[in-house]
């Protein structure tokens, strides 16, 4: 049986603790992967995760955005991965160049243009996925949030704004810019895009 | 590869979605949900927590919050030695009140008032004293706090005080005011005597220094200020400057005297008048009394008591003798000016007593030549004319006696003995 967001809402408010379990399910792997833009270490972003979504089940008492769920629940991830990082700064050790040697790497063209023959596709896309998303936590935070709300998790301007508490028309222009910024630095790094 | 403007946004937004998602693990989950379940029971313990960590800093705020209050807060000097009638008026129940025990605390605005025959001391412990003799209104005007810093002042508003300073403490001034005068001390021992009835403050010093500034209109103008030096004096009379300090008169010196014996227990006294008649008083062995507090002085005074008693008893000279000559050993051994000249005088009447007037006068003349700024030493050079006089017979030498109290001691109460021995022996 589905149940809608703003279902299970009404559930948890009722004191249903399991609806909030499903609810965890449903959107885990969206509010991870955007923590992830923000830390580039994938096991912080899903203990960051875990707490935002504690912060998140906290305030859903006085939740009354209907239909709005989920970018409510990426505004408690941006704000508890902030203050996160203001308190501790993840630092991307390595370097981001992408070693001479190393010439199996997948390229991101491979991936725009599909070039899937390649057996150890799925590993490789891993590794690239690490090196795109260092960079982008590298980026400042405008940048960073429009590449993840928008191109990552395909959100609408309208929304983006909201979650970033912003002007909608800034969304627009920060997003052309970060995309230009990330091509640019996968270049400068040796990645053919 | 077209890398134009338009491509390279779009490749980089095909890029990213792309991209492989991340499987959240099973393990993270399991904890979220543990968590989740036991969100209650976290809060209930952070809310313990915190409580408790609030409760120690609440506390700990309080408790320096209380020391710092006790710091800053007034310092209010006590009631102490209270002789005879002494009021205070309490300035915060605008009432007046019989000081009638020790350690009354004095407020600030607080009046302190003697009659015809009270004395007090006002005594901040290690900092002041003052004595405040009989007659005497002083009004506290300013208190320092518990560290010493801002203004004592004391307005004397009639009457005489007393000032022992003890202990000067950095930012804080101690000053007596009257009508005509600031008087403020260096670390000093003064006596501030205020005459409002003929608008004149007289201010002697015994030890250290004080500047006495007049109140006039123009308090900064030259000669308005004078430091007042020891054994010296000065008079400000209203609206005037002060006199230029000169030389304390003997008599003023030995009153400035009981500025040593401020607030301070008397260990050994001579039980004798102050009238005309003491002299005789003391030749007829005048009871000495011995403080009951335990110490070594006391213990061996009291043995010495024990042993005259029993010479009275047996009746035995020999006794007495041996019990003086304890008695003076003591002395000897504990040399202490604050009851040297008591015990001497005890001693002289003794020998006296018992027949051996040389070393009764030779005793007394002890007294006059070691102490010659006591108060008692008057009675000492009085009762060397009066054993010459009456009991070695010797008219001349009893005359030089009594000649020298008139010279030395002429406000003495032995002045009159001394003269009417003088009309005695001159007929």
């Amino acid at each position: 049986m589905h149940f809608s967001d703003q279902e299970l809402i009404e559930r948890i408010q009722k004191g249903d603790k399991q609806s909030f379990v499903v609810l965890f399910d449903r959107y885990k792997d969206k509010i991870s992967d955007f923590i992830y833009g923000y830390t580039g270490e994938y096991s912080i972003a899903q203990d960051l995760t875990i707490e935002s979504f504690l912060r998140a089940y906290d305030h859903l008492k006085t939740y009354s955005e209907m239909g709005k769920f989920l970018p409510w629940l990426y505004t408690i991830a941006r704000t508890v991965t902030l203050n996160e990082l203001r308190k501790k700064k993840y630092h991307v050790e390595e370097s981001l160049e992408r070693p001479v040697s190393d010439e199996m790497n997948l390229m991101p063209k491979d991936l725009i243009e599909d070039n899937t023959q390649r057996p150890d596709f799925n590993a490789r896309s891993k590794e690239l996925k690490d090196i795109v998303y260092r960079v982008i936590a590298d980026m400042k935070n405008e940048h960073r949030d429009v590449l993840l709300l928008c191109d990552v998790e395909g959100m609408s301007y309208d929304d983006a704004a909201k979650v970033m508490k912003c002007n909608p028309a800034s969304v627009g222009a920060w997003l052309k810019r970060a995309r230009k910024e990330l091509y640019d630095k996968l270049r400068s790094y040796g990645y053919e895009i | 590869m077209n890398n134009g403007k338009f491509d390279k946004e779009k490749r980089v937004e095909v890029l990213l979605k792309k991209l492989p998602k991340n499987q959240f693990e099973e393990d993270k989950r399991q904890v979220f949900v543990s968590r989740l379940y036991n969100l209650e029971k976290i809060k209930e313990k952070r809310r313990i927590e915190r409580s408790k960590t609030v409760s120690l800093s609440l506390a700990a705020c309080l408790a320096l919050f209380i020391v710092g209050a006790h710091f800053l807060m007034p310092r209010n000097p006590v009631l102490r030695n209270i002789n005879g009638t002494v009021k205070i008026y309490r300035a915060n129940r605008n009432e007046w009140i019989f000081a009638d025990r020790d350690n009354i605390k004095i407020a600030k605005r607080d009046i302190v008032k003697t009659f015809e025959k009270g004395a007090v001391d006002i005594v901040l412990p290690n900092r002041y004293k003052v004595r405040l003799k009989n007659k005497t209104e002083i009004k506290l005007a300013s208190v320092t706090s518990f560290i010493g810093t801002g203004k004592t002042i004391y307005e004397l508003e009639k009457g005489r005080s007393f000032t022992y300073y003890e202990k000067s403490v950095r930012k804080n001034t101690f000053s007596i005011k009257t009508s005509q005068a600031m008087v403020s001390v260096i670390g000093t021992a003064f006596m501030t005597e205020a005459l409002p009835t003929i608008n004149k403050t007289w201010v002697g010093v015994l030890n250290g220094t004080v500047t006495v500034t007049g109140l006039t209109s123009l308090p900064h103008e030259k000669g308005n200020i004078v430091y007042v030096k020891p054994g010296e004096k000065t008079i400000v009379r209203t609206g005037s400057k002060p006199t230029v300090p000169v030389r304390l008169l003997e008599s003023e010196l030995m009153d400035l005297e009981e500025l040593f014996r401020i607030g301070e227990k008397q260990q050994v006294a001579l039980l004798i008048s102050g009238g005309k008649n003491r002299v005789r008083e003391l030749l007829s062995v005048t009871p000495l009394y011995i403080s009951s507090d335990e110490t070594e002085l006391s213990r061996q005074v009291k043995e010495i008591v024990i042993s005259f008693s029993e010479a009275i008893k047996q009746g035995s000279k020999d006794m007495h003798r041996d019990s003086i000559k304890k008695l003076e050993e003591l002395v000897r051994t504990n040399p202490n000016p604050k009851y040297e000249v008591q015990f001497l005088l005890f001693i002289g009447a003794y020998y006296n007593y018992l027949g051996d007037h040389e070393r009764s006068i030779s005793t007394f003349r002890k007294v006059v030549d070691d102490y010659p700024r006591s108060r008692l030493a008057s009675i000492a050079q009085c009762a060397i004319g009066y054993i010459y006089e009456h009991h070695i017979k010797d008219k001349k030498k009893a005359l030089e006696a009594y000649y020298l109290v008139k010279a030395k001691y002429p406000y003495s109460v032995e002045m009159e003995e001394a003269l009417s021995g003088i009309a005695r022996l001159s007929q």
